[in-house]
C-alpha cells in the first residue's frame, strides 16, 4: 500500500491490492481478452486466492460463481449480481473491475433520483452556453468514460432507478455505441471500446428484479449470490474484517474466538430460522448478513475500548445488536429477546453463559 | 505372480475404461470385484441379455428386523466392465465382498456408494485448490476428460493414495470387509497367478497392505443366522433411483449424462446433451431464443477453456445454462454445486437441466431371469380374465364387495395396494373412516416399475397373502404412538382380507395402543374397531377375536388417559372419546368389557373441579345411558337433574349439554315425552324433564346473558337431528299453550338490525326504570 492510500478511510480496491495485482499481471502468461488488464485465470487467482503465489483470498462464495461472472463479463452480455443485503455482491463487482479495467471507480449509484445524466453525460452549463454544445463542455458521467476508455462500469443497486433510466442502458448494452445527438458530426456518436461491459447490482430485500424490463434483463446474464454457507468461513471472514477496521479505529485488541463464535452462530441461526440443533426459530424481518455481522463485531470493540477501556464482553454484543439487528423493528427486538431467554441458556461455554446473564442489557 | 489393484469411483465411466483396459492389457488369470460374495455360484444370472440399468436387490427379513439394499449396476459401472471383458479375456471373476446382510454395511442401502465423506475434509482442501465447488465438480475436472487412458490411470491411483490417510482408523465395518476382500486376493493370488482387483478407490490403499499378510485359503461365505431370511434377486432398476439416493448414499449424479459419455464419448456428450436440454426446456414452455442457444454455447465453451477441459465438463454445461438462461435471483444455490436432493425453491428451469441429465432410462431384465416366488403367485392371482382385459386398455374395474368373487379380487388388489406396488389405483371405495363402501372401482395398468417392485416386496413374504400382512404387521411396528395412523393400518388390515390378522398384528396394535397419548384419536381407532366388530358382515369383521383385543386394548388405555387427562386441550375429542367408549360397551363384544370399571371412572370425572363442563356432561351422559349396575333409570335422571342445576349458569349451560347430549341423547328425547305423558294424564307430581328444567333456564335470562349461552346452546342441539329438534320445539311450545307447529312461528320481515336496536332499546329503558325502582327488575319472573 502506497503513503497515499494508507491516508485514505477507505481505498478502492485497485489501491488497495496493487501490489498482488502487479505481481499477477508480472506472471500472467495467457492471453486476455481484448481490453482486459489480466486474463481470465489471473483475475479469477486475484478473486478466489492462490496461498503460493501469495495473493489473499478476497471472495469466500463458490468458485463456479466466480468463473460464471468472468465469462459473461468476456461475452458481450452484461453481468448481474443479484442476492441478500450484505452478501459481498458490491465487493465482488469492486474486484473484478479492479482486476479487469484496473479502476473500480467507474461507478453509477443507483437510486429513486438517479437520473439519465448521471449515467451517460452532463453539461458543464457556464461553458455550454458561453460555447454551445463542444466535446469542452461535455461532462462525462461513468458509461461515457466506460465506453470510451474500454473499462468495465459498476452500477449499484440498479433497480433502485425508475424504469425508464434502467431502460437507458438497452442500446448502450447491444450497440455499444452512445449517441449525443447535441455534438455535430463523429463527435456525435461514442463508440465503445474493448473491454466495456457493464456489472450491476441489485438486493433481493427492497425492489427484486421483477419490475425490470424483459429487454435489459436478456441483455444481461444473472448470478445470485449466497450467504456464506460454512460455518469457519464465515467466522473466519468477520474475524478478519473485525480485526482490520478495529485496527484501522485505532483499537488495539480484536474481540476474542469465543466471542466471535457466539456473535456469527447468532447471526447464523436468526437468518436461517434454525439452531445448529435443528430448532426452529422465527427468522429476523431484518437482513443478518456477513456484512452485518462485521459491522457488530466492530461495534463491539469500540464499545468496549472507548467506552469502557476493556476487552470487549458478551454484554456488548447484546447492547449493539438492537441497533445493528433490529433496527427500529418491534417485532425483530421481541425474537432476539426470545432469543436470548429461551435460546441462549441451551448453549454450552462461557461466552454464551455471559451472553444470557446480559440478557437484560438489551434495550427496549 | 502380480496383483494388479484398480480403485475406481462406482458408476464412473472414466474408471470404468481404465478398468477394461487394465484387464485387457494383462489379461489376468483372475477378475476379482467388489461385490456380495454369496452371488458367485449365480454370476450366470448376471450374464444374461440384460437392459441395464439393473441392480442386484438383497434382503434380510426376519423378527423386527427387515433390512434391504441394493448394488446398482449401469453399463458404465467399472463392476459391470470388469464382469464383461473378465469373459472376454477368460478369467475366473469372482465378487469378494461381504453379502449384503453383514452388519458392516450397518443401515446403507447402497453398496455402490461413495464412502467419500470421510474424507470430506481432504476433498474440501482439494476443491479450495482446484477452485472448484465440491467432490462432482472435482471428479470431473480430474478424471472425465477425454485424455489418454494411461494418464487416467495413474492419476487415479495418486487421487486415491493420497486421499487415504493410512493412520487414519477406517470407519464403522469396513476393516472387516477389507479383511475379507484381502484374504480372497491373498487366495487368489497364491498359486502364482496374475489378478486384476477391482474396488472402491478408497480401500485400495488398505487391502493392497493387508493382502500381504492374509491367509492365502479361500473365506468361507459367511451365512446369515437361521432364524431371518435372506435371499438376493436381480432388479430392473432406473436412472431415477440411481440418482434419488442421497446424503452419505450418494454416488455419481446425472446418469444420463455419463451414460451418454460412456456411449459416445466425452467430446460429443456435451453436445448431444445440450440439444436434449433445450428440448426438454422448451416442452417445458420456457423460452429459449436462438440468441440465447448462441449464448449458452459461448458460456459453456468459455468456462470449459477458463478451467482448462478440452471439452466441456458436466459442470460447465450445466454453469453456461444456467448462466445465459436464467433471469431471476435463485433462492437456493444450484443443485450440482452441492451434494443431496434438489432443495425445495429450486428454479424450475433449473430443475428441468437437472432432471435431464439424470434421465430416466430404466431397466429390463432378461425373460428367463429367475424371479423370486412372489412375483408367480400374482401373476397366478391376477390371472382372472376380467383383469387381464382391463391391463390391456387400462379401463377401469368395479366390484361389489357383497359378491363373493369380486370380494376376493377385492382383497388381492389390496394386498397388492398394501405393498406399494404400483398400477393399482384405487378410485372409489372405503377409505380410513368408519364408512365401508359396498362398491369399489380400480384402474389397472402395468407401469415400468411393477416389477421392480413385485421383486422387492418378495422380502415380505413368499405369496401375496402372507407378503401384505407381514407389511401391515411392519407398518403397525413403526407406527409408534401415532395413533390416527394407527386406525389407517387397521383400516387397511381389514380390507386386505380379517383372516390375514395374525397374532402379531394384535400386539403390534396392542403396542402401539399402549404408546398413545391422544385420547381423541384413540377414541377414533376404538369406534372404526367396534363398527367393524359389531356389522360388518361383508367384509367377514363381525366378532373378530383380533378386534375384539383390540377393542379391549383401548378401552383400558382410554380409561386410564380419561383418569389423568386435563380435559383443557380438545374437550370435543375427548367427548368423543366417551361417545367410542360407550358404543363399545354397548358392541356386546366378547368377553364383556369391564363397564363399571369406566363407570367409576366417570364418577371420579364428575367431581374433579379443574374439567370443562362439556366432560361433566358427557360423564353424566355415561352414568344415565350406559352405566349397567347399581343404580335406576329414574335415579340416573334424577342425578342428571341435580347436576344440570350445579352446571347451570349462561357460560357453562351450553357447553355441558353439549357432553349430555353427546351420550344421552335418546334418553333426554324419552324422558322428555314421558313428561308429556304424565302431563296429560295430569299427574301433577311428575317432575319437570330436563328439556323442561333447560326451557326453564334460558327463559330465565336476560338478553345479555341469552347473547352468551346461544351459541354453545345451538351447538349442544346440534346433536339431534332436525326432526327431533323440531319435534322437541312443539312440545315447548304447547306446554306454553300454543298449538301451532314449530315451523309456523312466522320468520321476522323487518331488518335484524332494527329488531336488534329496538330491542337495545327496550333493554336501555328496562334497565334506567329499574335503577329508579319504577318497574319490575331485569330477569324477574312476570
Amino acid at each position: 500500500m502506497t503513503d497515499t492510500a494508507s491516508q485514505l478511510l477507505r481505498p478502492p480496491a485497485e489501491v488497495r491490492y496493487a501490489d498482488e495485482l502487479a505481481s499477477l499481471a508480472k506472471r500472467d502468461k495467457a492471453p486476455r481478452p481484448p481490453g482486459w488488464a489480466l486474463s481470465l485465470d489471473a483475475v479469477r487467482t486475484f478473486v478466489l486466492g492462490d496461498a503460493k503465489g501469495k495473493i489473499s483470498r478476497k471472495f469466500v462464495g463458490d468458485a463456479s460463481l466466480v468463473d460464471r461472472a468472468l465469462v459473461s463479463l468476456a461475452t458481450s452480455r452484461g453481468l448481474m449480481l443479484i442476492g441478500e443485503p450484505g452478501t459481498a455482491k458490491s465487493m465482488l463487482s469492486e474486484l473484478l473491475a479492479a482486476a479487469i479495467s484496473g479502476d473500480s471507480t467507474l461507478t453509477i449509484q443507483g437510486g429513486a433520483a438517479t437520473t439519465e445524466d448521471q449515467i451517460k453525460y452532463s453539461w458543464n452549463y457556464a461553458m455550454l452556453l458561453a460555447n454551445g454544445p463542444t466535446p469542452e463542455s461535455l461532462v462525462p458521467a461513468p458509461i461515457h468514460r466506460g465506453m470510451r476508455e474500454g473499462k468495465l462500469v459498476r452500477f449499484e443497486e440498479i433497480t433502485r432507478c425508475p424504469l425508464e433510466v434502467q431502460d437507458s442502458l438497452l442500446s448502450l448494452l447491444s450497440d455499444k455505441v452512445m449517441a449525443i445527438p447535441e455534438l455535430p458530426g463523429n463527435e456525435g456518436m461514442v463508440f465503445a471500446r474493448p473491454g466495456f461491459n457493464v456489472i450491476a447490482t441489485a438486493n433481493t430485500r427492497d425492489r427484486g428484479v421483477n419490475e425490470m424490463s424483459a429487454a435489459l434483463k436478456r441483455r444481461l446474464n444473472f448470478e445470485t449470490v449466497f450467504p456464506i454457507a460454512d460455518f469457519e468461513t464465515e467466522l473466519e471472514l468477520v474475524r478478519t474484517e473485525a480485526e482490520r477496521l478495529l485496527a484501522a479505529s485505532g483499537v488495539p485488541d480484536a474481540p476474542d474466538r469465543d466471542l466471535l463464535e457466539v456473535l456469527v452462530t447468532t447471526f447464523r441461526e436468526l437468518r436461517n430460522g434454525q439452531t445448529s440443533t435443528g430448532h426452529a426459530l422465527e427468522p429476523l424481518s431484518t437482513v443478518m448478513s456477513t456484512a452485518e455481522a462485521v459491522s457488530v463485531a466492530h461495534a463491539v470493540g469500540l464499545r468496549a475500548h472507548f467506552l469502557r477501556g476493556g476487552k470487549a464482553n458478551a454484554g456488548d454484543i447484546v447492547g449493539t445488536l438492537a441497533g445493528t439487528a433490529a433496527k427500529d423493528n418491534p417485532e425483530d427486538l421481541a425474537r432476539i429477546r426470545a432469543y436470548l431467554e429461551q435460546e441462549v441458556p441451551r448453549k454450552q461455554g462461557p461466552a454464551w453463559k455471559a451472553m444470557h446473564d446480559a440478557r437484560d442489557d438489551l434495550p427496549g | 505372480m502380480t496383483v494388479h489393484y484398480v480403485g475406481v469411483r462406482h458408476h464412473s465411466p472414466a474408471c470404468a475404461r481404465v478398468v477394461a483396459h487394465a484387464i485387457r492389457e494383462r489379461r489376468p488369470a483372475w477378475v476379482l470385484i467388489e461385490g456380495p460374495v454369496d452371488l458367485n455360484p449365480r454370476l450366470d444370472e448376471l450374464r444374461l441379455d440384460h437392459q441395464l440399468p439393473i441392480a442386484i436387490y438383497s434382503y434380510l427379513h426376519g423378527e423386527g428386523v427387515h433390512h434391504s439394499s441394493w448394488t446398482p449396476l449401469c453399463e458404465y459401472s467399472p463392476e459391470w466392465q470388469a464382469i464383461q471383458v473378465g469373459d472376454e479375456v477368460g478369467a475366473e471373476v469372482r465378487f469378494i465382498d461381504l453379502p449384503a446382510w453383514h452388519r458392516s454395511f450397518g443401515d446403507y442401502s447402497n453398496r455402490y456408494r461413495d464412502g467419500a465423506d470421510r474424507y470430506a475434509e481432504a476433498i474440501a482442501k482439494l476443491c479450495v485448490e482446484l477452485r472448484v465447488d465440491g467432490l462432482d465438480s472435482l471428479w470431473d475436472h480430474l478424471f472425465e476428460r477425454d485424455e489418454p487412458i494411461e494418464l487416467v490411470a495413474e492419476r487415479l491411483a495418486t487421487y486415491f493414495d493420497e486421499l487415504r490417510d493410512p493412520e487414519e482408523p477406517v470407519a464403522g465395518g469396513e476393516d472387516e470387509r477389507e479383511q475379507y476382500m484381502a484374504q480372497c486376493i491373498a487366495a487368489a493370488a497364491a498359486d502364482g497367478s496374475d489378478v486384476v482387483v477391482v474396488t472402491g478407490g478408497f480401500h485400495t490403499t488398505a487391502i493392497r497392505e493387508l493382502a500381504t499378510t492374509a491367509p492365502t485359503e479361500w473365506p468361507a461365505v459367511p451365512e446369515p443366522d437361521g432364524a431371518t431370511r435372506f435371499e438376493s434377486y436381480l432388479v430392473p432398476f432406473g436412472f431415477r433411483r440411481l440418482d434419488a439416493f442421497t446424503g452419505y448414499q450418494s454416488g455419481m449424479p446425472s446418469p444420463e449424462w455419463y451414460q451418454q459419455v460412456w456411449e459416445s464419448s466425452p467430446t460429443e456428450a456435451p453436445g448431444l446433451m445440450l440439444r436434449r436440454v433445450i428440448e426438454e426446456l422448451r416442452a417445458a414452455n420456457v423460452p429459449v431464443s436462438a440468441a440465447d442457444l448462441i449464448a449458452v454455447q459461448t458460456m459453456t465453451d468459455g468456462l470449459a477453456r477458463l478451467r482448462g477441459h478440452a471439452t466441456p465438463t458436466r459442470s460447465d454445461l450445466l454453469d453456461g445454462l444456467a448462466s445465459a438462461l436464467l433471469k431471476d435471483a435463485q433462492h437456493v444455490p444450484f443443485p450440482w454445486t452441492r451434494r443431496g436432493p434438489i432443495q425445495a425453491g429450486t428454479d424450475p428451469a433449473v430443475v428441468v437441466m437437472a432432471k435431464t441429465l439424470s434421465g430416466s432410462r430404466t431397466g429390463r431384465l432378461a425373460p428367463d431371469t429367475p424371479l423370486p416366488p412372489l412375483v408367480a403367485d400374482v401373476e397366478q392371482q391376477l390371472a382372472e380374465p376380467r383383469l387381464a382385459q382391463a391391463f390391456e386398455d387400462n379401463s377401469s374395474v368395479d366390484l361389489r364387495l357383497t359378491t363373493e368373487g369380486d370380494l376376493v379380487t377385492s382383497r388381492v388388489l389390496h394386498r397388492l395396494r398394501v405393498l406399494s406396488i404400483p398400477g393399482f389405483a384405487r378410485t372409489a371405495g372405503t377409505d380410513a373412516s368408519r364408512v365401508v363402501e359396498l362398491d369399489e372401482t380400480w384402474i389397472l395398468s402395468r407401469p415400468d416399475n411393477q416389477l421392480p417392485a413385485l421383486i422387492e416386496a418378495a422380502a415380505y413374504g413368499a405369496t401375496l397373502e402372507r407378503a401384505a400382512a407381514s407389511k401391515v404387521a411392519e407398518e403397525l411396528h413403526e407406527i409408534g404412538t401415532n395413533t390416527a395412523a394407527l386406525a389407517t393400518v387397521l383400516a387397511k388390515a381389514v380390507l386386505i382380507g380379517v383372516a390375514s390378522l395374525t397374532d402379531d398384528v394384535l400386539d403390534a396394535a396392542r403396542e402401539a395402543i399402549q404408546a398413545a397419548t391422544h385420547l381423541g384419536e384413540l377414541g377414533n381407532l376404538l369406534a372404526t374397531a367396534v363398527s367393524l366388530h359389531r356389522h360388518d358382515t361383508v367384509l367377514e369383521t363381525a366378532g373378530n377375536e383380533t378386534l375384539s383385543g383390540i377393542i379391549h386394548a383401548a378401552w383400558t388405555r382410554m380409561l386410564w388417559l380419561l383418569e389423568v387427562t386435563t380435559g383443557s386441550t380438545d374437550p370435543a375429542g375427548i367427548t368423543d372419546a366417551i361417545r367410542a367408549l360407550a358404543a363399545a360397551a354397548q358392541s356386546g363384544v366378547t368377553p364383556p368389557l369391564p363397564v363399571s370399571d369406566a363407570t367409576g371412572t366417570m364418577r371420579r370425572l364428575l367431581v374433579r373441579r379443574d374439567l370443562s363442563p362439556e366432560l361433566h356432561g358427557a360423564a353424566v351422559g355415561w352414568l344415565w345411558a350406559v352405566a349397567a349396575t347399581g343404580i335406576s333409570p329414574e335415579q340416573a335422571r334424577a342425578e342428571a337433574a341435580a347436576a344440570l342445576a350445579a352446571a347451570n349458569r349462561p357460560d357453562l349451560i351450553g357447553d355441558w349439554l353439549s357432553g349430555l347430549f353427546a351420550l344421552a341423547r335418546d334418553e333426554v328425547v324419552a324422558d322428555d315425552l314421558a313428561s308429556v305423558d304424565g302431563a296429560d294424564t295430569s299427574d301433577s307430581d311428575a317432575s319437570p324433564s330436563i328439556l323442561q328444567l333447560i326451557d326453564a333456564t334460558v327463559a330465565s335470562m336476560d338478553a345479555d346473558q341469552y347473547l352468551v349461552a346461544l351459541p354453545s346452546l345451538r351447538m349442544a342441539f346440534s346433536w339431534f337431528p332436525p326432526t327431533e329438534r323440531e319435534q322437541i320445539g312443539e312440545r315447548i311450545l304447547r306446554r306454553r299453550g300454543i298449538k301451532t307447529l314449530g315451523r309456523a312461528i312466522p320468520r321476522l320481515s323487518a331488518d335484524p338490525m332494527a329488531v336488534a336496536s329496538g330491542a337495545a332499546l327496550d333493554e336501555h329503558v328496562t334497565q334506567v326504570l329499574a335503577r329508579f325502582h319504577l318497574g319490575r327488575p331485569a330477569g324477574s319472573p312476570e
